[in-house]
């Protein structure tokens, strides 16, 4: 045997042998399907309304999943990034805790919901009384001050970037006080009963409080309001098996077009879902670079 | 050296007498109604402000008008024929009174109502203003109760009162009341003038007469299973709604004022201030019983809960 042949021989030989090693090898186990999942809920109202709110939707997706798939709120915003990893397999982020669990945590963002009208994103409201003589930014300045949660993205995230914006370095230290009220509700009723006098909510609570009872718009104005962001992010756990998050993309992405979908689309007075994406997040990418925030530093505990 | 240090302790002592004596030499007139506890809180905490600036009881001259106009204008003539250095009055009702009897002193008033503020125009005063929102009492009071007919508890005689009853007027059809004004100054038996109101709820506006008998009209409430809103508080009694500000911190916040204008500084460069610590207080232990289910945001609004 000439030695070319010899090495063509050693060469289909060794290649058989890998072969045959990697065949023997293992293949990766498929996720086990679990029997139940855990949603979280940042607190962005009354935390007893919002989870009533949302149970519907916890039922519906039980059903049409087949898997039991349970609602948990959080006391606060903050929380949601520290507990999701031990306690939950997703959570409905608003637009800056959604960039923390992009960039923390093993999420895939799914969808996010259609506002009544007809949006998909929400902006953030500087409001403040009517009758309270502050009717532009200029007029804030040592005034009472309510927010939501330093991790709130139109609660804090976006007051700051929009001090930040007029030479203000050091927001909490502009105003005589600052509330943390832990929901954008709470920031709304503040305001209206004279407990703070500027405050920083967001549009979609504010709307949906003022069209229950008009008189709000009657006290309150609007001074200042960001770009759209998106807000409420249904995120998932991508180690989650990948059947089960398009079976809970596609429920939601159809819930419109089910009656039992629509009861629950109904007691969350929204219209329906649409896929939600990475690149949903560069608004608030920006917010946070005008805020000066640098994310794996900042303290929003 | 022995002459040179008698010198020094002796010049020391008179420095010490001198400064007793110009601390003493001051008085500060008080006008606080009587029985009105929400008053000595706001008291307790600006005597407090003053104690720590060098002022103390030898300092202060104290007047318990009851609450009616010849009362708080008697105290008033009183506290300026004594020529105190400053006049302090807590609410409305003393402010304005005094400032009827034109002082010549400082006044610092803690506690009044901001609509009132242009009748401190053409007298030296500063102080510590309220403007409880007649609105969100009037919303609470709507999302926890059916109540139609709204009796507005107030004294025609005390300004304050009567601008929160109008105010109250101007909002009800917005919140689906009809208001039943009842006017105590006019009344000549509480329980037949809340008997005629046919009210099925009330609200307390911040008068220091309502203040005064507010047990008495807290109970005949109670008696009827009427829930009660104030924009009061008193020691003795609950309301199953109060909002109002906080008295302590008025009263500390009106102490750094008078303590400011007792050490020299012009009152004219002591702005007033409003914009404080206000507290919303739940009764939930009274709203059971009267079988009221208070509203969600009203119990997450709260800043104190009683059970």
């Amino acid at each position: 045997m000439t030695f070319s042949a010899w090495l063509r021989k050693a060469a289909i030989a060794a290649s058989v042998f890998a072969f045959a090693s990697m065949a023997a090898v293992p293949a990766p186990k498929a996720a086990a399907m679990p029997d139940e999942i855990v949603i979280g809920l940042i607190p962005e109202e009354n935390i007893f309304r919002q989870y009533e709110r949302h149970l519907p939707l916890a039922e519906y997706l039980t059903l049409k999943t087949g898997i039991k798939v349970r609602f948990t709120i959080l006391s606060r915003y903050g929380d949601i990034i520290d507990r999701f990893a031990a306690r939950m397999d997703g959570a409905f982020f608003d637009s800056f805790t959604g960039l923390l669990a992009l960039e923390k945590l093993k999420v895939e963002p799914i969808s996010r919901p259609i506002n009544i009208d007809g949006k998909s994103t929400v902006r953030g409201y500087i409001i403040a009384r009517k009758d309270g003589g502050i009717k532009t930014l200029g007029d804030i300045k040592g005034k009472r001050a309510a927010f939501v949660d330093r991790a709130a993205s139109t609660g804090y995230i976006y007051p700051m970037a929009l001090l930040r914006g007029q030479g203000v370095k050091d927001m909490e230290g502009y105003f005589s006080s600052v509330l943390m009220t832990g929901s954008y509700d709470s920031v709304v009723f503040k305001v209206l009963d004279r407990q703070a006098d500027v405050g920083a909510t967001k549009s979609n609570i504010f709307e949906r409080l003022a069209s229950k009872d008009p008189t709000i718009r009657n006290e309150i104005s609007v001074i200042a309001q960001s770009a759209p962001l998106p807000d409420a992010i249904l995120c998932l756990k991508s180690t989650l098996p990948k059947d089960l998050r398009e079976r809970i993309k596609d429920t939601l992405l159809r819930i419109s077009s089910d009656p039992r979908g629509k009861l629950a689309l109904q007691k969350l007075e929204i219209q329906g879902f649409v896929t939600a994406a990475d690149a949903d997040f560069d608004p608030i990418r920006k917010l946070v670079k005008d805020a000066g925030i640098d994310l794996e530093t900042y303290k929003y505990r | 050296m022995k002459i040179y240090s008698y010198k020094v302790v002796f010049l020391s002592i008179m420095l010490v007498v001198c400064f007793a004596a110009a601390s003493y030499a001051e008085t500060i007139g008080f006008i606080i109604t009587a029985d009105v506890p929400y008053y000595e809180k706001m008291h307790e905490s600006l005597t407090a402000v003053l104690e720590k600036s060098g002022y103390g009881k030898n300092n202060f001259i104290v007047q318990r008008p009851a609450p009616n106009p010849l009362s708080w204008s008697n105290a008033s003539r009183k506290l300026i024929a004594s020529d105190v250095s400053i006049l302090v009055t807590y609410g409305s009702s003393a402010t304005v009174y005094a400032l009827n009897e034109n002082p010549r002193m400082p006044v610092v008033y803690v506690g009044l109502h901001e609509s009132l503020l242009s009748e401190t125009k053409g007298h030296k005063t500063t102080g510590t203003l309220v403007n409880m929102p007649i609105s969100s009492t009037l919303r609470y009071l709507r999302a926890s109760s059916p109540a139609k007919a709204l009796g507005v508890v107030y004294n025609g005689f005390e300004d304050a009162s009567m601008r929160e009853m109008e105010e109250a007027k101007k909002l009800s059809a917005s919140y689906g009341f009809t208001i039943v004004p009842v006017n105590l100054s006019k009344a000549q038996n509480l329980s037949q003038a809340l008997d005629a109101s046919k009210a099925d709820a009330y609200l307390l506006t911040s008068s220091a007469l309502v203040s005064s008998i507010f047990p008495a009209i807290n109970e005949y409430a109670a008696s009827k299973s009427l829930p009660t809103v104030s924009l009061m508080p008193h020691a003795a009694s609950d309301a199953i709604i109060t909002m109002s500000a906080d008295p302590a911190d008025l009263g500390a916040r009106a102490g750094e004022k008078a303590a400011a204008v007792l050490k020299g500084t012009a009152i004219s460069d002591i702005k007033p201030s409003s914009g404080g610590k206000t507290e919303l207080v739940v009764n939930i232990r009274d709203a059971q019983k009267l079988g009221i289910r208070l509203s969600m945001d009203l119990v997450a609004e709260a800043t104190r809960i009683i059970y």
